[in-house]
């Protein structure tokens, strides 16, 4: 068969169609391979975990590991209220009110990881570092300052530290997080826009 | 093509392409009998792929091989569907593999000038034998266990260092953790593509040196009007065939999926229990037969290893120089009878060995030698056909 100006041959017309479908058929065989490597249910059913937090006394800060991530529990007293309450927001880089931050302001629930690459940031009670002198976090790596609603107030990260879903249960117990919410790498920025606490 | 150039001169693509693909010469007259090379070969590409996703989740230990296959079962996405094609696609494999091999004997495609293909695709046979056996281990169920437990046992017939040998080959003096260990390193490395790999690339080599043998087992001219280029023709008709196939294949692995798998496997090895009855898989069960029709430990291991190597010696064995059973009445008798024994031995290797399997087993065992020893005799009495000179098509 002679090919005639643009005239398509049965030939090319079967080559065509046929690499077609085979291609969508390959793409189609790709997906379970690639959804393999995928975190597995188990992992995905791990994102919700209960912490006790009746023996949490005034000013005392705990850290739970969720899903292979440092979450920092802050049960914050009259002194840190008041200092990070008389922050400016819109000064900060990363402008957020206290009522964006916490549920409840006598208690911070966060992922203690830092915004610049990724340190643990170390509780200071008293002063977070010369000239900052009120209680919050300081990452010893490169100096992130952060206040005690996890606000980042000074060195080089650019952000607040992230947030996390999270509820109160009967005030003795804390639901953190959801099957879904992967943590650090999602930053949603106010509590009000997390996705709600579900088992 | 500005670009194929530049490869071109520093890289034999095109040159490779031609020879190989687009310009190899292949017989016209090949029937749906050598469509089960390129089976085994997709059947192989399979295994591969769906083992390298598999041991991204399982875990080579004893303690937590049985669980990690659950896992991936259970838990991880689609872990059930890579698994399922994981464990039902060495019975395709098979399933090609001894229609390819039984091809090769039929047309006489052992013989001059391809005794090299056919010893290296026997090689490839024996380790995918190897490779079937060590994968049957890592699940960790019962029958994986105790089917180890017998195969390393075999080993023990040897005289004199036998013992030692199967606890050298087990690392312990049972199976146990250091044999999952190995079996899943040789499982997942060497044999799959150290050895089946490599002897695929010299069976291809070897095959692709001397062309394809044909229904008619003459020797075609190359440049004549017998053969068609292996594309588009053989690409079409292969992938058609694989497609086929392949339709059956996935019918099993979505809708039959423990058709083919030992309901005892689903129970974790228990070194204190052995099952009612060990049942080999259905692809080992003919040679399964022929250990147990002799009534000898060591007289069983050799009977069962030269059932296989024996096959290496059929180019010297079969001296017609008739290629093809079809012109040959008596060989086609006998190798379709071949063919039917080794079913039935198959048969005989899934039943218990009571009363008249046992005769029925000694029998078909008898005649898979005897088939050896006639195709040594036949040629000085068998009146061939005469032979076509042309294809005809």
């Amino acid at each position: 068969m002679e090919k005639k100006g643009k005239e398509v041959s049965r030939r090319d017309f079967l080559t065509v169609t046929t690499s077609a479908v085979g291609a969508v058929g390959i793409g189609a065989a790709a997906i379970p391979f690639i959804k393999f490597m995928s975190p597995s249910k188990d992992i995905i059913r791990a994102g919700v975990m209960d912490v006790d937090i009746s023996g949490l006394k005034e000013g005392e800060f705990k850290i739970v590991m969720w899903r292979k991530q440092p979450v920092f529990l802050l049960k914050r007293d009259k002194r840190m209220i008041e200092t990070a309450a008389r922050i400016d927001p819109s000064k900060l880089k990363d402008p957020a009110s206290p009522e964006e931050r916490v549920k409840r302001p006598d208690f911070l629930v966060c992922i203690g990881i830092c915004t610049h690459l990724g340190c643990i940031p170390h509780f200071q009670p008293e002063k977070i570092a010369p000239g900052f002198d009120l209680p919050g976090f300081y990452c010893p790596c490169h100096g992130g300052k952060y206040d005690t609603l996890g606000r980042r107030l000074d060195g080089p990260p650019p952000e607040n530290l992230h947030l996390v879903p999270y509820e109160f249960i009967d005030g003795k117990k804390l639901r953190i997080g959801t099957p879904e919410f992967a943590g650090f790498t999602e930053n949603i920025r106010k509590i009000q826009d997390l996705p709600k606490v579900k088992v | 093509m500005a670009l194929r150039e530049w490869i071109d001169e520093r890289f034999p693509l095109t040159e490779f392409i031609e020879r190989h693909i687009t310009k190899y010469p292949t017989p016209k007259n090949l029937n749906y009998w050598w469509n089960f090379g390129s089976l085994a070969g997709a059947f192989f590409a399979v295994q591969v792929i769906t083992g390298i996703w598999l041991a991204m989740y399982y875990k080579p230990s004893t303690e937590l091989a049985f669980d990690s296959v659950q896992h991936i079962m259970r838990d991880v996405n689609y872990g059930w569907l890579i698994r399922y094609l994981h464990a039902i696609g060495p019975t395709g494999f098979f399933f090609a593999v001894y229609i390819h091999m039984a091809r090769g004997i039929y047309y006489g495609s052992y013989k001059s000038p391809r005794e090299l293909i056919w010893w290296i695709g026997l090689a490839i046979y024996l380790a995918l034998m190897a490779e079937a056996f060590m994968g049957y281990l890592l699940p960790w169920g019962q029958m994986s266990f105790w089917g180890a437990t017998v195969i390393t046992n075999l080993f023990s017939a040897i005289p004199v260092i036998g013992s030692k040998f199967v606890i050298w080959l087990r690392g312990d003096f049972a199976v146990g953790d250091p044999t999952l260990g190995r079996f899943f390193s040789f499982h997942t490395t060497f044999i799959p593509l150290g050895i089946i790999g490599l002897l695929l690339v010299f069976h291809l080599t070897a095959l692709h040196r001397v062309g394809s043998n044909n229904p008619a087992g003459i020797d075609l001219d190359k440049k004549g009007p017998a053969v068609v280029p292996f594309s588009p023709y053989y690409v079409t008709k292969d992938l058609w065939f694989i497609s086929l196939i392949f339709t059956v294949y996935l019918y099993f692995v979505f809708f039959k999926p423990d058709f083919f798998l030992e309901p005892i496997n689903n129970e974790p090895a228990n070194p204190f229990a052995t099952p009612l009855e060990i049942v080999p898989e259905w692809y080992f069960l003919p040679f399964y037969a022929i250990l147990r029709s002799i009534p000898s430990k060591l007289g069983g291991v050799v009977a069962m290893g030269g059932a296989i190597f024996i096959l290496a010696f059929l180019p010297y064995l079969d001296r017609s120089p008739v290629r093809s059973a079809r012109y040959r009445p008596i060989k086609r008798v006998l190798t379709w009878l071949f063919f039917l024994n080794f079913l039935v031995l198959g048969y005989v290797g899934a039943h218990p060995p009571f009363g008249v399997m046992v005769l029925i087993g000694r029998i078909a065992t008898f005649y898979y030698f005897l088939y050896f020893l006639l195709l040594l005799i036949i040629p000085a009495f068998e009146k061939t056909r005469p032979l076509p000179k042309e294809v005809e098509l």
